[in-house]
């Protein structure tokens, strides 16, 4: 494509984007190499007698309720946080760039059902919505992914009938069909190419969004559950060890916070980089 | 023998107005009304028109980008309005369109190599090897170099913008070219090369073209045959030189006498241009042309003139003449 | 005559991420009270860059003044700060009638609301204002009544809009209008119109132009006199009837070659116009001129006039 350079360049003078975009970096590390990484692999083993110890050198951030290992537990409680959020982004895509991409384009009575019906979801709170389906079938972290799926492909599919649409008209996608191209080739080829920017930065913003959606649902107590090292599990097991046991619930609200905001972070940064360019580019 | 390339018969193309709310057809643009052409091959067939005339719905319409509200087009003597998608497709290799806006009708995230393919990927009439050699003859003849395949459309000037759209038309081997303004927003020196390149493209390739314009000049240039548009409907056809030195119809008489012209500096014209194009929504009832026309009477205003053949190969449409 | 405006040696240059444009190259230009002056260019030839100039709009990164004055009234515009600008040059002394009344006009409010902010600005009382907008709107041919000025812009045709920007651009009463290429988007027999009223409002207000446009016959519909520009530099000014029957620069007559002819050929210009980052030195025209030869491009031909207010820059004169 076009030199990537100049766009480059632009990101890594905002400071903050490259931040974000080193702390994803070590967050994708580290859930890679979580075996090697923690002290300890046995983050599931109960020690009653290691428990709430604050932090020491032997266990660097200290002990939970009971008695594992907290930095162990957050190394491995990455994994978890990663998978939930690709997972859960990646089938709203799946879900939501093809609904918008037809109803954009054809905008006819199929496209006015997806609209009604992306409007609907949209109109719920994300988080009770999440919340609802997630307490309705049995809490686990399979269903606060398909919970947060469920609630995120909308926002996809609007950003996407919107581009689609305002494409529909152009002039050079009327040439395409006076050349004879069928539809589904112009939506793969013309419309589709043109969209991803916009679902990228979307796609980014979102997983800072769906892993504390998740990380709340954790918290409720409708999404992961124990013995899980998921961070917000983590939040409510600490909880009522406040504010003695202060470490127990530092950590984990620590890491979330630092995760969520390095990617909106990263997605504003991504953002002020491409979209200004794509409006002068793309003339 | 010179076979008839293109024939339209009565054609209409209305868009309705929706009405907010309740959503009752209120109202009509009728923006092609009745419109009877007859293209040989190899000829230049020009139409002018100015804005509202609906010249380029016309093309557009001919094209099948939009389907006629009514009448038929006949290419090469089969009809090809109202044709189901799988059929046109096989139509679209032969008739093209060339846009107002060239550098528009490209992808602007596609390299140009790759939008001058495409024509080809779609209609797949050439192996792949076949597609790149194609894509480079054709970029020779319209003058351009073989390694802009690599260049983006907005880094091409509009005269260059207009090559490529012509070369990406000219790699499916056309019989039928439409120009919509094809010279509007160049500088006149531009305009001088792509116009000799166009007419070497039509000695060199057999090819048959329709030029819309609303610059009276130019189409005077390269077309033989010429129908001036107003609202809708052909008011004047005929051989284009006998057109401009003897105009028959009031509009035509008008836009000539609208041309700025350099010989006639400070010169006040006789014909006082009064008003402007009405709105497409509200025609004048009978003849569009009435309210404006210096010797319009009564009959104009009731009933709509048909075209008609006055001499030899002159048609117009109105009831003094 | 008294002089108007006299542009003096102006040099512009942008500054890009490709390197620096060299748009204008010492320009000179006199416009007397009175007259319309039309600037004849191509793409590329710097006259939207001078109206600019004029005005003092020049965006100034990436733009900057190389070298150069712009007189108007005894002043030079481009040493007058942006407030002295605004009170007394931009939309007062010097008004301008844009390309593309749409893109100019505010879609948000009303025709009548966007002239009156013109009156705001100028002081006038409320009778003077609705009295010389009845005025102007008939002498521009467009119903004076109420209905027109409670319109939106995108509610007219472009000939209408474009004659309530020419109304916008006389209300100010000002010494020198200039209009850049109004007609362009318009139908022909919309821009006979608006040629016509042009040339009768120009005596009526007493206001001279500078009419920007790339097309010569245009310009000899509306203009006293005829400037022509190429690539940033001025190669030939002349009166208009003097410019046609005599015209000198081989420019020029390749321009009036180019013009769609009765004869049926079809001529044009070789090659291209250059590239302005590294422009041709000395005349920038000589690469793609018969009469090219080493002088032209060692240094650049002053303007020489050859009979009474026709300069040209050229070492070929016969």
């Amino acid at each position: 494509m076009i030199s990537y350079m100049p766009w480059v360049r632009q990101f890594l003078r905002d400071r903050l984007a490259v931040l974000g975009f080193f702390i994803i970096l070590l967050l994708i590390l580290v859930a890679i190499f979580a075996p090697y990484l923690a002290p300890t692999t046995a983050i599931y083993d109960v020690n009653l007698s290691e428990r709430l110890q604050p932090p020491t050198s032997k266990h660097l951030l200290g002990t939970d309720s009971q008695g594992r290992d907290i930095l162990s537990r957050m190394i491995y409680g990455t994994r978890i946080t990663i998978i939930i959020a690709v997972i859960a982004i990646g089938a709203s895509l799946f879900i939501g760039v093809p609904l918008g991409l037809i109803a954009g384009y054809f905008g006819n009575w199929f496209s006015e059902v997806i609209q009604r019906v992306s409007d609907i979801f949209l109109s719920i709170p994300q988080l009770i919505l999440a919340i609802a389906i997630a307490a309705v079938l049995k809490p686990s972290i399979t269903t606060a992914i398909l919970a947060l799926s469920i609630t995120y492909w909308p926002w996809f599919s609007r950003l996407v009938y919107a581009q689609a649409r305002s494409l529909r008209i152009t002039t050079f996608i009327e040439a395409t069909q006076a050349l004879g191209a069928s539809s589904p080739r112009i939506i793969f080829f013309h419309v589709l190419p043109n969209v991803i920017t916009p679902i990228i930065i979307r796609s980014t913003i979102g997983m800072g969004y769906t892993i504390l959606t998740a990380a709340t649902l954790g918290f409720l107590g409708v999404g992961a559950q124990p013995p899980s090292p998921e961070w917000g599990l983590a939040l409510a097991e600490a909880r009522e060890y406040l504010p003695k046991a202060w470490w127990f619930a530092l950590f984990p609200g620590l890491a979330i916070f630092t995760v969520v905001l390095a990617f909106n972070m990263f997605g504003d940064g991504l953002r002020d980089v491409i979209d200004p360019r794509l409006r002068i580019s793309g003339k | 023998m010179e076979n008839i390339i293109l024939k339209t018969e009565n054609l209409k193309k209305y868009f309705p107005i929706k009405k907010t709310f309740l959503k009752r057809r209120a109202n009509c643009v009728k923006a092609v009304d009745g419109v009877d052409l007859e293209l040989k091959e190899g000829g230049i067939l020009g139409i002018v028109g100015e804005s509202g005339s609906g010249k380029t719905t016309l093309a557009k319409t001919i094209l099948g980008i939009y389907r006629p509200s009514e009448g038929e087009v006949y290419f090469k003597g089969d009809k090809i309005s109202n044709l189901p998608p799988n059929r046109m497709k096989a139509i679209r290799r032969e008739i093209q369109y060339v846009y107002q806006n060239p550098g528009a009708s490209f992808d602007p995230w596609w390299r140009v190599g790759r939008s001058l393919e495409e024509p080809l990927k779609i209609h797949q009439t050439l192996p792949e090897q076949g597609m790149k050699k194609k894509v480079k003859d054709v970029l020779k003849s319209v003058g351009l170099e073989e390694d802009h395949i690599f260049r983006y459309p907005h880094e091409f000037s509009g005269g260059q913008q207009r090559r490529l759209a012509l070369a990406r038309i000219l790699v499916l081997s056309p019989s039928l070219i439409i120009f919509d303004e094809p010279t509007s927003g160049l500088d006149v020196s531009i305009q001088a090369t792509i116009l000799k390149l166009l007419k070497k493209l039509r000695n060199d390739f057999g090819l048959t073209y329709i030029f819309i314009s609303h610059d009276l000049e130019v189409v005077r240039l390269m077309s033989d045959k010429i129908a001036v548009m107003y609202l809708g409907t052909i008011v004047e056809y005929g051989n284009t030189e006998a057109v401009f030195m003897n105009p028959k119809h009031s509009y035509t008489q008008l836009l000539l006498a609208a041309l700025p012209k350099i010989k006639d500096q400070y010169i006040e014209k006789d014909i006082l241009i009064q008003g402007e194009v009405p709105d497409p929504v509200n025609l004048p009832s009978g003849c569009r042309f009435w309210p404006r026309c210096p010797m319009a009477s009564e009959i104009c205003s009731n009933k709509s003139p048909a075209l008609e053949t006055i001499e030899d190969g002159r048609k117009i449409s109105c009831h003094q003449i | 005559m008294t002089k108007l405006l006299e542009v003096e040696n102006l040099s512009v240059n942008f500054d890009t991420d490709r390197g620096t444009v060299q748009a204008l190259d010492k320009v000179r230009l006199t416009l007397n009270e009175g007259e319309v002056v039309a600037l004849v260019g191509e793409s590329g030839s710097g006259k939207t860059t001078l109206g600019r100039a004029i005005l003092n709009v020049i965006p100034s990164p990436p733009g900057k003044v190389v070298e150069g004055r712009v007189f108007f009234q005894d002043r030079n515009i481009l040493e007058m700060g942006e407030k002295e600008c605004n009170a007394l040059i931009r939309g007062k002394a010097i008004t301008l009638i844009p390309q593309d009344p749409f893109g100019s006009a505010n879609p948000l409010f009303t025709i009548g609301t966007q002239l009156r902010d013109f009156f705001k600005t100028s002081g006038n009382t409320e009778d003077e204002m609705n009295k010389r907008m009845e005025t102007l709107l008939r002498q521009l041919l467009l119903p004076s009544d109420v209905n027109l000025l409670r319109k939106y812009p995108h509610e007219l045709s472009g000939g209408q809009l474009q004659r309530i920007m020419i109304a916008s651009s006389l209300l100010p009463n000002p010494s020198l209008i200039i209009a850049d290429e109004p007609t362009t988007s318009l139908d022909v027999t919309v821009e006979a119109q608006i040629l016509r009223l042009i040339r009768l409002l120009v005596k009526e207000h007493d206001a001279s132009v500078l009419y920007i446009t790339h097309n010569l016959a245009v310009a000899s519909r509306v203009s006293h006199k005829i400037t022509v520009m190429y690539a940033g530099q001025v190669m030939e000014s002349a009166i208009t009837p003097t410019f046609f029957a005599n015209t000198a620069h081989p420019y020029s007559k390749k321009l009036l070659e180019c013009l769609p002819n009765p004869t049926g050929e079809i001529k044009d210009i070789g090659g291209t116009v250059p590239n302005l980052i590294d422009p041709p030195k000395g005349c920038r025209f000589h690469p793609r001129c018969e009469y090219g030869e080493t002088k032209c491009y060692q240094e650049r031909p002053m303007p020489i006039e050859i009979e009474p207010e026709h300069w040209v820059s050229c070492y070929h004169l016969n």
